[in-house]
């Protein structure tokens, strides 16, 4: 629906100002009850009127003064002053008979005549409107409210544990008839912001038509002069054609020349006036009258908005009168173009204003209806819009101080102030048709109804439900209740734990009906209540394998779409991951032929941990599903978490931003964007890294996530591709035994050998090999920061901010070799490089693995699990070209030659170098610490994927 | 209910009007496209007349078909949808009854298990082409019965009229797609043919209530997701009229873009075994030969389209064929190459009303213009026509 801004302007006699002002004030601010119920009836179709305001205003610049009545309504301008004078002509009758031109006493047909017209072409007097909800009629702002309100209320009555779009269709099947059958209503205005390249073509062409248009005319009659000249001498028509045509031409370009360089002339002269105009201005420094301040501030915040009035005088001069129409020219070009629609600038919060100057003077009238108070009004203004704010009233005596017309001015932000109070005059008679709605309230209300009836999907639904008290989620923002509780954490205070492989049957039925035995255990979000059912105190954590995921009826254009290590599986990347030989996949004890499920259950005490494997043990029997494999953890003692070879661990992590540990620690050499780890998220390079899909058809339900979600309802998401990695990770597990006998062994055997070989102020000993071989000391301390002796100084032991590279660029205290600087070898390749730790941080992985209890006798080990966002560059990255690679530093020339990773390489080789002043000393060859005893890729699936897959 | 005979409502040979002139003329349509869509980028928005808007540049047409609550469907078909008795999804504008609809539709969909239907089209396409007939009439004894085949066993009904089967089909789709102008005898043909439609599901439903027996094609995957009777009648006559002459008029001109370019066909016969090949060579050929090369929307209001202001209630054609000629979404439109961005194809609609046999379209086209390119065409005799859609073409084989 149009909308009209209507201003009445009416001649009065300076000595009835202040017989009409108190009239004016009878009708009230806020306006008298009775007369808004009248302004408040609406057309059958909605249209009504949204603001009113009525004053009496002396003028600066003629010593008269004037009536002002301004309102803005839906429809047309006559449509809007008819309805207004059928509501209240009969108290404004009174009050413009005041006028000095009061007629027959028909107030409609007085208003039209009065009514005025800006713009900011040469024919108009400089003025601009600007409508907060374009479009909107004031019906349907109520209505969209009070549906809000009653959906608001639904939503509060409903209980815990509702999918997004169980709640919206919930609130649907409460609202009965009205929640189903009310269309959408019209989408908000379309809007796509514009680049330069668009904007200053379409800008330069608004110009010419707007102000060159005389130019043009002058130029087409010396055309025509120039033509007629020269066919003067033709004896008849036939013969001036030729002669005349010549003149045209001539004419066109001599004086398109001619007026080019008069018109640049002209405009290099504007500004020129301009400059000194700007050099010369004067700032008011005038306080706003006490009186007048109090009767302002008594009339504000009665409402959720409010109404200013201030009243300015242009500056003398054409060329004050072309920069105010300029301005106004600018902002209503570019404003459209660079901001949504309802917005003046940057700024949403005004309902309706407009900028006037009344038509034989140079009064400059600005009404606005907005938003808050005026003190955050205002600022606002000048943090956010000071530039159009500038243009405009830079022509106005008094403003502070500008440049160029749209500098500084309005950036003094305290002298803007005080000069915008002072200009002001309080509203005596103001009518809101919604007092207790802000823009943002009427955009979100629009929001609410568009959703309600046109939100088809999970996705839709959510974006939904931030419309109340919320907002929409950035790209960026966690949905941790959909992320399991291993991507926070290693779950460390549920201290037991323990791993097992499932295989489900053929029967899809059954395997989807084992899932949703399991889907109330699994753990969801940060935090420590991560089940709704906290009775047991432990939890599940579920990754699938691509066989799991085929098992479950993922389609298989889905499964292509997920990354080919994924797919393939651990052991087909055998050669990638350097598992040979005696590590070889059909070497392995479990892992070689890929199970479908796995588990990972933790509990805080072990019988409520064998009480939770139990029941997955009866549910599992159950629909037949076989567990093929167990894993008990030793149990996990944050205080004294020592790895079987002595070394303290889980002292380097990653940290994800946005999860609580984030909010703890802004250390950036470990804080990772959450696309690194969980997909669909942005990634340190601010890339959405393309994720695994599936076909809309597929989702019949609509559950799942879209790929590109729309927030605004505008465009149905159904049938766009589901993203259905979001909220997910991939998950790698390795069972690596550990020889603790011939770890403690060589490096006892070593100490000795090249005791005589280092001098002070090393102390060789066992520990100080270990040490060398790891890269810290088995207390945590890492040897950059204490390369002699393990320091039992807290802060050193704790401390993990340090730079190899920049600390210990020789690789002197920490050798090159060291397992924990081939495992991120952080700013190594290049010292000191915020860059370099950036490209280290692409390959992070975190680590959520413990130590495995062994069976008696056997050699104890690690259950090696890590969480990735991409296999292929983190957890296979590191393994290939860190731990089994031998560059690991471009500076160190001899490189690693035939060296692999001191702890999990394949033993043999050249050795372990240990760089000194006194050049290498290289230890024997390692034997072989660590063996792969089995492994495996499993996707740690998202809740809206996880309930995909186990829906019946 | 009256039945209407076969011959009815059976589309007749030639004529048809402009738009089925339009759609049987495959080089007119081509340079009209790339005219189109080169004068369509020099005037760089959509060209309004009066209460028409043409739309042919592919990020405008994708908006239209993005926006659906400002570009509404219902005025432009569903009405006709209504009128046949088969108010469908792709007649309804976003609002419960479509989510609901939809939702019915596509669970029964992804229920249907496509192997046996996928299987049994290879049968009959090595029963059909394994003859060692050198010649074989691509659309009356290839693509047009084997699609009925599939549409049969897929919707669950088996008329033994199989003739008037496949023209009732095609004389609801010619009216509720391509009759654009409102040719009255189009739309008489169609009402005829929906009443006989309507009865065989009728029919068919009643049968397999009382049996017990829904049945595991999508007939009883909707039976069983709990559509009522008359959801699951529309919900497949919806999906019928659009499967079998959309298949066997995409498999003829498609042959025929092949076939005039020999290169381009050794190309795609390298291909023939790769079903995703082949399905993008197909969506390739199709931009040369659409066969649906306009689309229709009403605005909703008043409101703006890439600079052009729309009145409300304007009528938006959208020009798809066009659209898949803009450099900026296929960069050098003329060259068909098959690893374009499948998401930038317009055959099958789009936004919120995209085919919903889309996925059954893929595969089934993909094998139909497999087994034949697999078998060496050599000529493609000219195409006889039944109003817009094609009735015979005989192509020639070079043999096993």
């Amino acid at each position: 629906m149009s909308q009209a801004f209507v201003t009445i302007v009416a001649p009065l006699d300076p000595a009835k100002l202040a017989t009409a002002q108190a009239a004016i004030d009878l009708l009230g601010n806020p306006i008298a009850p009775a007369l808004a119920a009248l302004l408040g009836k609406t057309d059958a179709d909605g249209g009504g009127t949204h603001f009113l305001s009525l004053h009496a205003l002396p003028s600066f610049t003629t010593g008269r003064a004037h009536l002002v009545l301004e309102f803005s309504a839906d429809g047309s301008e006559a449509q809007a002053i008819d309805r207004v004078a059928t509501a209240i002509g009969g108290m404004l009758g009174p009050i413009f008979a005041l006028a000095r031109d009061w007629g027959d006493g028909n107030v409609a047909a007085y208003l039209k005549a009065h009514s005025i017209t800006c713009g900011f072409g040469w024919r108009t007097a400089p003025g601009l409107n600007h409508g907060g909800s374009p479009g909107m009629s004031v019906g349907r702002i109520i209505a969209e409210a009070a549906l809000a309100d009653r959906c608001a209320g639904a939503l509060n009555a409903q209980g815990a544990g509702l999918s997004a779009l169980a709640r919206l269709e919930a609130v649907r099947a409460a609202l009965g008839d009205e929640g189903r059958a009310l269309p959408p209503g019209d989408a908000a205005p379309a809007f796509a912001k514009q680049g330069l390249a668009s904007i200053i073509p379409t800008a330069a062409l608004a110009f010419i038509r707007t102000y060159l248009w005389p130019v043009g005319l002058v130029l087409l009659a010396w055309i025509a002069a120039s033509a007629l000249w020269r066919a003067r001498h033709a004896p008849d028509w036939r013969h001036a054609l030729r002669p005349a045509l010549h003149g045209a031409w001539h004419g066109l370009w001599s004086g398109a020349l001619v007026l080019g360089i008069v018109t640049a002339l002209l405009l290099g002269l504007t500004y020129w006036l301009l400059r000194r105009a700007e050099a010369r201005d004067w700032v008011s420094e005038r306080n706003p009258d006490r009186a007048t301040l109090r009767a302002i501030v008594a009339r504000e915040n009665h409402f959720a908005h409010n109404h200013m009035v201030s009243l300015t005088e242009r500056k003398p001069g054409w060329v004050r009168a072309f920069t105010a129409r300029l301005a106004f020219w600018a902002i209503a070009t570019l404003s459209p173009k660079l901001y949504r629609p309802g917005y003046l600038g940057p700024i949403g919060t005004i309902h309706f204003a407009r900028w006037v100057t009344v038509p034989g003077t140079r009064d400059f009238i600005f009404f606005s209806n907005y938003g808050g108070s005026w003190e955050a009004y205002l600022e606002d203004f000048i943090t956010l819009a000071h530039i159009g704010l500038t243009g405009v009233w830079s022509n106005t005596v008094g403003f502070p101080k500008s440049a160029n017309l749209f500098q500084q001015g309005a950036t003094d932000g305290e002298r803007f102030k005080r000069y915008a109070r002072q200009s002001m005059v309080p509203t005596r008679c103001w009518y809101s048709a919604y007092p207790s709605l802000t823009t943002d309230m009427i955009r979100a209300n629009a929001a609410v109804r568009r959703g309600l009836t046109g939100a088809m999907t999970e996705d839709e639904a959510n974006s939904w439900l931030c419309h109340f008290g919320s907002a929409i989620r950035p790209q960026d923002t966690l949905v941790t209740p959909q992320i399991q509780s291993l991507l926070f954490g290693g779950l460390g205070f549920l201290e037991h734990a323990a791993f097992s492989l499932w295989r489900l049957p053929q029967d899809r039925a059954l395997a989807r009906a084992w899932l949703r035995d399991l889907q109330p255990l699994i753990g969801w979000g940060d935090g420590r209540r991560v089940r709704d059912d906290d009775r047991l105190r432990a939890v599940v954590q579920l990754g699938l394998s691509a066989p799991g995921l085929a098992t479950l009826g993922l389609p298989p254009d889905a499964l292509d779409s997920f990354p080919p290590a994924f797919v393939e599986g651990m052991a087909a990347r055998a050669r990638i991951l350097g598992d040979s030989g005696e590590t070889a996949p059909d070497r392995w004890w479990w892992g070689a032929e890929p199970d479908h499920v796995a588990l990972i259950v933790y509990g805080q005490d072990a019988p409520t941990l064998a009480a939770i494997e139990a029941e997955l043990l009866t549910a599992a029997l159950h629909r037949g599903v076989l567990q093929s494999h167990r894993v008990e953890m030793a149990r996990f003692d944050r205080a004294n978490n020592y790895e079987p070879f002595g070394f303290a661990d889980g002292g380097s992590q990653p940290v994800i931003r946005g999860t609580y540990k984030g909010l703890r620690s802004g250390d950036p050499l470990h804080l990772v964007e959450p696309g690194e780890f969980i997909l669909g998220y942005p990634d340190n390079r601010g890339n959405l890294p393309p994720g695994p899909v599936m076909d809309p058809m597929d989702d019949p339900e609509n559950r799942l996530p879209h790929l590109d979600p729309d927030t605004s309802f505008a465009a149905a998401g159904v049938n766009q591709q589901r993203a259905i990695g979001r909220d997910g990770s991939f998950l790698v597990v390795r069972q690596l035994e550990q020889d603790v006998a011939a770890f403690n062994s060589y490096c006892a055997e070593t100490a000795t050998e090249i005791a005589p070989r280092l001098g002070a102020p090393y102390w060789v000993t066992p520990d100080f090999i270990a040490a060398k071989l790891v890269g810290r000391w088995r207390n945590g301390a890492a040897l950059v920061r204490a390369p002699y002796s393990a320091s039992a100084k807290q802060a050193i032991i704790d401390a993990n901010d340090f730079w190899l590279g920049a600390e210990d660029p020789e690789g002197l205290r920490c050798p090159f070799g060291a397992h924990i600087r081939r495992a991120n070898p952080r700013d190594s390749l290049d010292p000191g490089s915020a860059d370099q730790v950036a490209i280290s941080n692409r390959h992070r992985i975190m680590r959520i693995g413990r130590h495995y209890a062994p069976d008696p006798g056997a050699n104890p080990g690690l259950l090696f699990m890590c969480l990735n966002g991409d296999l292929e560059r983190q957890f296979e990255f590191i393994q290939q070209t860190w731990i089994n690679g031998n560059i690991v530093s471009l500076s160190c020339p001899i490189s690693l030659k035939g060296e692999g990773d001191p702890l999990l390489g394949p033993g043999g080789g050249s050795g372990f170098t240990i760089p000194t002043r006194d050049g290498l000393v290289r230890l024997k060859p390692p034997p072989r610490f660590v063996t792969m005893r089995g492994g495996g890729y499993y996707f740690l699936p998202g809740r809206a994927l996880l309930g995909w897959l186990a829906a019946a | 209910m009256t039945m209407a005979p076969a011959e009815s409502w059976h589309t007749p040979a030639g004529g048809g009007g402009a738009i089925a002139k339009l759609l049987r003329a495959r080089r007119l349509g081509w340079w009209a496209a790339r005219i189109g869509i080169a004068l369509a980028r020099l005037w760089n928005k959509p060209l309004r007349l009066g209460q028409r808007v043409i739309v042919a540049r592919h990020d405008h047409v994708q908006e239209v078909l993005r926006r659906d609550l400002d570009f509404l469907i219902a005025p432009v078909n569903g009405d006709r949808f209504e009128a046949i008795g088969f108010p469908f999804i792709l007649g309804k504008d976003r609002a419960m009854p479509l989510a609901h609809e939809r939702a019915t539709l596509y669970r029964a969909l992804s229920r249907v298990d496509m192997a046996p239907l996928q299987a049994a089209l290879e049968r009959a396409i090595t029963a059909r082409l394994g003859t060692g007939a050198h010649s074989i009439d691509i659309v009356g004894d290839y693509a047009r019965p084997l699609a009925g085949s599939t549409a049969r066993a897929l919707f669950g009904i088996a008329p033994a009229d199989e003739p008037a089967f496949l023209d009732a089909a095609r004389a609801i789709f010619a009216h509720c797609f391509l009759n654009l102008a409102g040719d009255k005898a189009v739309e008489a043909r169609a009402l005829a043919a929906a009443a006989q439609l309507s009865a065989w599901f009728t029919s068919e439903i009643t049968r397999r209530r009382a049996a017990d027996a829904l049945g595991e094609d999508l007939m009883g995957q909707l039976l069983r997701a709990g559509a009522d009777d008359d959801l699951v009648r529309r919900s497949l006559g919806g999906m019928l009229v659009g499967s079998i002459d959309t298949t066997a008029t995409v498999v003829a001109k498609v042959m025929a873009v092949l076939i005039a370019d020999r290169a381009l066909l050794a190309r795609v016969a390298a291909d023939h075994a790769d079903p995703v090949r082949m399905a993008a060579w197909c969506d390739e050929a199709l931009r040369r030969w659409c066969h649906v090369p306009l689309l229709g929307r009403q605005a909703a209001g008043a409101t703006e389209l890439g600079g052009t202001q729309i009145p409300a209630s304007a009528q938006l054609i959208l020009w798809t064929q066009a659209a898949m000629c803009d450099p900026d979404a296929f960069p050098d439109p003329a060259t068909l190459r098959p690893d374009r961005p499948s998401g930038a194809y317009l055959h099958l609609g789009g936004g919120l009303h995209p085919c919903a046999g889309r996925a059954i379209n893929r595969w089934q086209i993909a094998m139909l213009v497999g087994g034949l390119v697999a078998r060496g065409p050599r000529r493609l005799a000219p195409i006889e026509w039944a109003g817009p859609f094609p009735a015979h073409a005989r192509l020639s084989l070079a043999g096993l």
